[in-house]
């Protein structure tokens, strides 16, 4: 009987074996980052690539992964010569569910990004703040990609951009009459919750931003781009002579969506103004144009710098 | 396994040697001898890795083992043949084992205390084959941790554990009580609830029988 028992147990309990070791084991995540795909089909006035492998604009690209609770688990920030710029990100974390939050803007050196991330310990809270203090196209770019860790893996990112690139080209005879032409919109971006997606936008029954623009009859044209996140914007402009008297005005609406990227033509003589998407470089748009059009690259939302006497006017 | 289960274990495989052991004592007909003696070898040891989330193939090293042997043959061969000459034995030993596995020119060694359990069948009186249970104790890892395939893996988590499993082989005695053996023990169970690997070992040893 003794024998009978302990062969029956044994083979019982053998049979039943298993380990209840637990071993840390941390998988690498890779992530692979490209930001050209935000920067496609932001034109400049001429229609051309406002952003190229040559621009100056250094990016900062910030890198961050929130565990199955929402909780951040990694983070970590780069700045990249510009949007062209390849970059990958690694990092170990144990086997689970993650989400992984990539997002790029521009970072001039001196001055705060164009966005800081606020209440980022939490993806539910997690939102990009728009540093108005920044320069006048705060172009954003966020990717959102959820994954599962279970063996060491490579992600790819082509970011998106998260909201609309316009650029306001006004054109002018060389025997205009106007010295300066104002332009403001009653919009601009506040913050945008990575979670959800949505944007928070400022309304202001004033003025959101506002640009004092001098006109150069050495050119036929002049353009400012911008950048706002999804919302419905409406743009007041005007043109002024020597004595601040208004010569023409207009307004214009704008639907800003994200990667809709739009060219609006105003002629500050004839008071016409037209919106667009941008289209493909060299489709012939901008021959009409003539001489180059030159760049303004006025800080934006300085109304310190924006005559308020004009902006009165246009009111 | 837990150390629990593990102590269960023992006790029952000891309560089964030692009835077996009384049977020897207290029965004419099943009579038995004991010997005792030592061995030690050559291990040529590997894993067997079905861990989904690190995907590598690991490859053998060599390594050692040495211990101490209990041998109880029971019967007579033939009518008229001395106790301790028949067809079964069983023999328990207790070694330490080096074992563990290359890969990436990298050596992952894992330092057991095993208990393996035989049942010999001897074909003839010097020849016999063998199978029976081990029963391993992880005493140390090295290294602490390495990282396989992207994987980082915290190898010093294994310390402590218990391997189970199966070993099958065939050995030979002579007279003088010089041996020879060779066996390939396969773990049963996996050494981490989360990582899939299981030992593989063939072992060549030589041994003396006092």
């Amino acid at each position: 009987m003794k024998k009978i028992f302990a062969i029956t147990a044994s083979v019982l309990l053998f049979i039943s074996c298993g380990s209840d070791h637990h071993v840390d084991t941390q998988y690498q995540l890779t992530a692979s980052v490209d930001l050209t795909t935000m920067v496609n089909g932001m034109r400049g006035g001429n229609n051309e690539d406002y952003y190229t492998k040559d621009s100056k604009d250094p990016v900062q690209l910030t890198f961050m992964v929130y565990d199955e609770t929402g909780a951040l688990a990694y983070e970590t920030a780069k700045t990249l010569t510009n949007f062209f710029e390849k970059t990958s990100f690694t990092t170990g974390l144990t086997p689970g569910k993650y989400t992984v939050v990539a997002w790029a803007c521009i970072a001039t050196e001196g001055l705060k990004p164009d966005w800081e991330s606020e209440t980022k310990e939490s993806l539910n809270t997690l939102k990009l703040d728009a540093n108005y203090n920044s320069n006048w196209s705060p172009v954003l770019g966020v990717s959102k990609t959820s994954l599962t860790l279970d063996k060491s893996q490579t992600l790819n990112i082509e970011m998106p951009t998260v909201g609309c690139f316009y650029t306001i080209v006004f054109n002018y005879s060389y025997s205009t009459n106007a010295k300066d032409i104002v332009c403001y919109g009653n919009s601009d971006s506040r913050y945008y919750a990575v979670n959800d997606g949505t944007s928070n936008i400022f309304t202001s029954t004033q003025y959101a931003w506002a640009f004092d623009i001098d006109v150069n009859t050495q050119y036929t044209g002049t353009y400012i781009c911008c950048f706002i996140l999804p919302t419905n914007l409406t743009v007041t402009w005007g043109s002024f002579d020597a004595n601040d008297a208004v010569l023409k005005s207009g307004q214009f609406s704008l639907k800003a969506e994200a990667g809709n990227h739009q060219i609006i033509t105003v002629n500050i003589d004839t008071g016409n103004a037209s919106v667009m998407p941008t289209r493909s470089a060299g489709d012939g748009l901008f021959e009409s144009v003539g001489k180059q059009v030159f760049n303004v690259g006025q800080m934006k939302a300085e109304p310190a710098k924006v005559s308020s006497k004009r902006l009165d006017l246009l009111r | 396994m837990n150390k629990k289960r593990f102590l269960i274990l023992a006790i029952c495989l000891s309560v089964l040697t030692l009835s077996l052991y009384a049977q020897g004592k207290t029965s004419e007909s099943k009579s038995f001898t004991f010997k005792f003696g030592l061995k030690a070898g050559l291990n040529l040891a590997t894993i067997s890795n079905g861990a989904e989330g690190i995907d590598f193939s690991p490859s053998m090293k060599a390594d050692f083992h040495a211990g101490v042997v209990g041998n109880f043959h029971f019967g007579h061969r033939n009518e008229g043949s001395p106790a301790g000459t028949g067809i079964f034995a069983l023999q328990p030993e207790l070694l330490y084992s080096r074992q563990g596995f290359s890969f990436d020119g990298n050596s992952y060694n894992f330092d057991y205390l095993s208990l393996p359990i035989m049942l010999k069948f001897y074909v003839t009186k010097d020849v016999n084959i063998e199978a029976g249970p081990f029963f391993s104790y992880l005493l140390g890892v090295s290294p602490d941790a390495s990282v396989i395939n992207g994987a980082q893996i915290l190898l010093s988590d294994l310390k402590n554990g218990f391997d189970v499993g199966l070993g099958i082989g065939a050995g030979f005695e002579m007279k003088s009580g010089l041996t020879f053996g060779a066996r390939y023990s396969l773990g049963l169970s996996n050494m981490a609830d989360n990582l899939a690997w299981k030992n593989s070992v063939i072992a060549l040893s030589v041994g003396w029988m006092f």
